[in-house]
């Protein structure tokens, strides 16, 4: 492969590694809202919290296995009990309510991960397993942002399977179209809510801590991922995973290239598509919820 | 006739002897001395030991909170330290009194309505005699309007924008001790250019707003008068706290770059470095603000050979030459190491005046201060009259003068180059002769002289 | 009695849509809830469901209490809810909207409960067993309703809430509707029925309610009501 050549495949797999990070912490986000109509603004904090459990798991175990199990599980408890105490709670006084509780968990668990961690910038490293650069066709990659994609697909495949080949999947679908429906059907929506909160939380923590040896984890990081996820979700139609996966795969691809080829145009992107879309589709790609 | 010849010879022997034997400290208004330091054993930042009464009140404007919270701490430890000092020593005398003095912190959150609210209050309310601060130019811009509308001093010690002190922003209340965009990029050139005179492939890549652009542009305009065979490469302007440096760095790569010259800062710039590495790339980077230790420590010794850091608070080989200076950094390095607790206690507290920005953060308050009590007075137009022209000799023999006409400051600058601990005895010259055991450090340091790298003046600035 | 509904207060924030309305469904009957827009009808059901929660009154079911219960559980005590507007699900098949409907846990194994299979379902309604694979946002108005009605039935419920069911159909589809809701009745569903077509409503129900303001206004058999067009004309004409 060519130099030239070798940059643009370089490129393309850069998109792909962040899209696929994006999609990760996106997919929770659309579910839920699609699901219970609620934006959780506080959904990139928990990308973060998981993040920085990865880095004391690992401080204490040495191992980032260990830390990409545990991690996002305790970070999903979380969720699941803030959506089970808090948010419901709230539920009935409508969506104002349930955003300002989200912002408070928001910069609770901000405060809480300056507290317990400090303010400085904790340092992950690459599991040696997967550290170095592999070597395709003269173009030399790092392993670990395959790994990322392939974790990444790993997980959408068997959210697929879940979703459209089990019951709970099904039923997930039907909520997300109309949770007072399936309520009225018999179906405890309530503990299902739970369930997809508890999943998407936890793709997110999983996100949080695949990316956490590549970036520096402070207390920053909900800031910018949460405003991409955020986008993620509102292009690709709220409630889809299908739009929340291609339009992440094309804001991770649009950034690299963009980089590339336009690079003081690179930010904008991302909003230039987002814009377009909309105008097209006022409710996202897939949208079927406003 | 032969009496006055000798009487003749005998005077400029004499003019000769004190232009050239004379320590270097006439040539300042004051300095440093070490010897005069209070005994510092129980200082602890984390319990500060805050004065009552009528006090000279010092309000540190930063981000305590937020993305950039620990920038906050960065500044109260020095700070506190000279405050501390002054104090057991009795205090200034200003207005006939004797006055400790007092260290507020005041959280601007990294954002300019809150930056505008808490340094109002602070001026209002708290009636603070300086506001010292702070991280980031655009905030840095409201502490001197806010200074500026209330006539009290401010010190602009950590953001470095050129255009803060230009003729349509600057104040008279406002000094500027910190270096500046221009003058960063310019000595990096001189280095390179007039010093080192190896690489010649640059590429640039620093963050895209006010501050980014400056120190690109400070280089490339260097990168002309230093180092006209020099070629840029590559130019770009990436997003603030980017998540992910890939596309750039490829793009890096297939330059044919040999440097790469940022000026980022924390966490931008360690993530910029660590995904570097981790890609493989192992170019070499000129910076400021790459010291940061947690990430010298993750990127190891390896990926941070080489490293160039454009720094204000250094000095030529050695680095600690007296046994004042020892004096002073070993108090606060067994503090560190024995007595303090979280958030001081990381490796970014470890060396504060041994060199870096705690120790320039140190030094600049302890030039204020001395200031003031030259001055013998709070008073704004007293302390102006002092400071304009005033020249100031660091703990490490640096000598930094403030320009009269538009209150920048004068100094050297210096370029280290990170070499792994077994050869930083070079620099690191006392127990354990090593910055770190984890990560490269200085190393040789070549001093770019003031003159090279004067502050830019604007022309349209009249006073 | 099946159902028994007494003095329900219900409230959408301020205004007070339900007073004191009480109404009643005994074993194996078809009750009509009539009244012009606005009255209160659709939210009578929904109070009964659990989709909106009154502030006072009771609602028995088979002699249990379960005012104020989350509609899940309201629907596990065998009350099926077939609302206006259909709201089938328009990204699910016609065999996932129906096995939707399908009530899972304990207390649904026990034998003999299993009534509505789906081989009764498709003897029924048996366009939708070429079907089952499509789309539910493709299917016409009519279809939308049929999938909507046996959708509870595959719940089995004793008792089915259906509001307007005949809302912008054909006449033919009309027909067919009315014709569903009686075989259905036959089969041992009772029904409440909310109905703003009045020759429908009268043609299958035993007895009626009509509704004035938020409030009951008469009650009583068809017949009664048929000997009273004053009646007719205070809560039903415009």
């Amino acid at each position: 492969m060519d130099p030239v050549t070798a940059m643009y495949v370089a490129q393309g797999i850069h998109g792909l590694a962040y899209g696929m990070i994006l999609f990760l912490v996106a997919s929770g986000l659309t579910l839920i809202f699609g699901m219970m109509g609620i934006l959780n603004l506080a959904h990139a904090s928990f990308f973060m919290l998981s993040a920085y459990i990865s880095y004391t798991v690992l401080q204490v175990t040495g191992n980032f296995w260990l830390a990409l199990l545990i991690a996002p599980v305790v970070s999903a408890v979380i969720g699941i009990l803030m959506e089970r105490f808090l948010l419901r709670r709230v539920h009935a006084s409508g969506h104002i309510g349930e955003l300002i509780l989200t912002v408070g968990v928001a910069l609770v668990i901000l405060e809480s991960v300056k507290v317990f961690w400090g303010t400085e910038n904790l340092p992950l490293p690459v599991p040696e397993f997967l550290q170095g650069l592999v070597s395709v066709a003269g173009l030399e990659y790092p392993i670990y942002r395959l790994f990322i994609i392939a974790l990444a697909l790993v997980l959408l495949a068997i959210l697929t399977v879940i979703l459209y080949k089990t019951r709970l999947g099904m039923v997930v679908r039907a909520a997300v179209s109309d949770a007072d429906m399936v309520n009225a059907l018999g179906v405890n929506v309530p503990l299902v809510f739970m369930a997809v909160f508890g999943i998407g939380t936890w793709m997110a923590g999983i996100a949080g801590v695949a990316i956490a040896p590549i970036l520096t984890v402070f207390p920053g990081l909900a800031d910018q991922m949460g405003m991409d996820a955020f986008m993620v979700v509102v292009t690709g139609g709220f409630g889809s995973l299908g739009g929340a996966f291609l339009v992440s795969t094309i804001f991770g691809l649009l950034s690299s290239y963009g980089v590339q080829f336009v690079s003081a145009l690179a930010p904008v992107l991302m909003f230039i598509f987002m814009a377009i879309v909309l105008v097209i589709k006022p409710m996202g790609l897939f949208g079927e919820r406003e | 006739m032969k009496s006055t010849k000798m009487i003749f010879s005998a005077i400029i022997a004499i003019c000769c002897f004190c232009l050239v034997a004379v320590p270097q400290t006439l040539a300042v208004n004051d300095a440093f001395d070490p010897g005069k330091m209070a005994d510092m054993s129980d200082f602890d930042p984390s319990n500060p030991v805050t004065p009552s009464g009528d006090t000279i009140k010092i309000a540190i404007v930063a981000s305590f909170s937020g993305p950039a919270a620990f920038v906050g701490e960065i500044f109260y430890a020095p700070v506190l330290w000279a405050a501390h000092d002054i104090n057991k020593r009795g205090g200034i005398m200003v207005d006939g009194k004797r006055k400790k003095v007092q260290v507020i912190r005041a959280d601007h959150m990294s954002q300019v309505p809150q930056a505008k609210k808490i340094t109002e209050r602070m001026v209002l309310q708290e009636k603070v005699d300086v506001l010292w601060g702070t991280n980031g130019s655009h905030l840095m811009k409201v502490i001197n309007q806010v200074a500026k509308k209330y006539k009290t001093i401010a010190q602009c010690t950590a953001a470095l924008s050129d255009d803060l002190y230009d003729h349509k922003n600057f104040t008279r209340y406002s000094f500027m001790t910190s270096f500046q965009t221009d003058q960063i990029g310019r000595a990096a050139a001189y280095y390179y250019g007039q010093i080192r005179k190896k690489e010649k492939k640059f590429y640039i890549l620093c963050q895209d707003y006010l501050f980014g652009h400056a120190m690109a542009n400070g280089f490339k305009k260097g990168l002309k008068q230093y180092f006209p065979e020099a070629e840029i490469v590559g130019e770009d302007y990436h997003k603030l706290f980017l998540t992910d440096f890939a596309p750039y760095l490829t793009k890096i790569k297939a330059s044919g770059a040999e440097v790469v010259y940022t000026g980022d800062w924390i966490p931008d710039a360690a993530n910029l470095a660590k995904q570097a590495r981790q890609m493989g790339m192992m170019l070499p980077f000129a910076h400021t603000f790459l010291d940061e230790p947690n990430f010298l420590h993750e990127v190891g010794i390896e990926g941070t050979k080489g490293l160039i850091q454009i720094g204000q608070y250094a000095t030529t080989n050695p680095n600690f030459k007296n046994a004042g200076q020892i004096m002073v950094y070993r108090a606060w390095n067994n503090l560190w190491k024995n007595k303090w607790t979280k958030p001081f206690n990381t490796y970014t507290f470890k060396h504060g005046p041994g060199g870096g920005n705690i120790g320039s953060y140190m030094m600049q308050t302890y030039w204020l201060l001395s200031v003031i009590e030259r001055a013998g007075s709070t008073d704004p137009e007293k302390i102006i009259k002092t400071w304009e022209g005033d020249t100031y000799q660091l703990l490490n023999g640096k000598v930094m003068t403030m320009r009269a006409v538009d209150h920048k400051a004068i100094q050297d600058l210096h370029a280290i180059e990170y070499v792994p601990p077994e050869e930083q005895k070079v620099n690191f010259n006392i127990e354990p002769y090593r910055w770190y055991d984890g990560c490269s450090g200085g190393g040789p340091v070549s001093r770019i002289p003031a003159d090279k790298i004067m502050p830019l003046l604007d022309p349209e600035l009249k006073r | 009695m099946l159902l028994d509904v007494k003095k329900l207060n219900t409230y959408y924030g301020e205004s007070h849509v339900l007073q004191d309305m009480s109404v009643a469904v005994k074993d194996g009957e078809i009750v009509a809830l009539l009244g012009r827009n606005g009255m209160g009808k659709t939210t009578t059901l929904k109070s009964i469901i659990g989709l909106a929660k009154p502030k006072s009154g009771t609602v028995l079911f088979q002699g249990k209490d379960i005012t104020g219960f989350a509609p899940y559980k309201v629907a596990r005590t065998g009350i099926g809810y077939v609302p206006e507007d259909r709201r089938i699900f328009p990204n699910l098949s016609v065999l996932d909207n129906l096995k939707m409907g399908i009530k899972h846990g304990k207390e649904f194994q026990t034998g003999g409960q299993n009534q509505w299979t789906f081989e009764r379902i498709f003897k029924h309604f048996p366009y939708m067993k070429a079907r089952t694979n499509q789309r539910g946002a493709l299917l016409s108005g009519g279809e939308q309703q049929m999938l909507a009605i046996a959708r509870t039935l595959m719940g089995n419920p004793d008792l089915l809430l259906v509001d307007e069911p005949t809302e912008g159909l054909a006449p033919v589809l009309v027909e067919e509707v009315r014709d569903m809701l009686e075989e259905i009745n036959k089969a041992g569903v009772s029904i409440l029925l909310v109905e703003h077509n009045l020759k429908v409503a009268l043609s299958l129900a035993n007895r009626v309610y009509l509704m004035g303001k938020a409030h009951l206004g008469f009650t009583g058999t068809v017949e009664e009501l048929k000997a009273q067009p004053e009646i007719r004309v205070k809560y039903l004409e415009v």
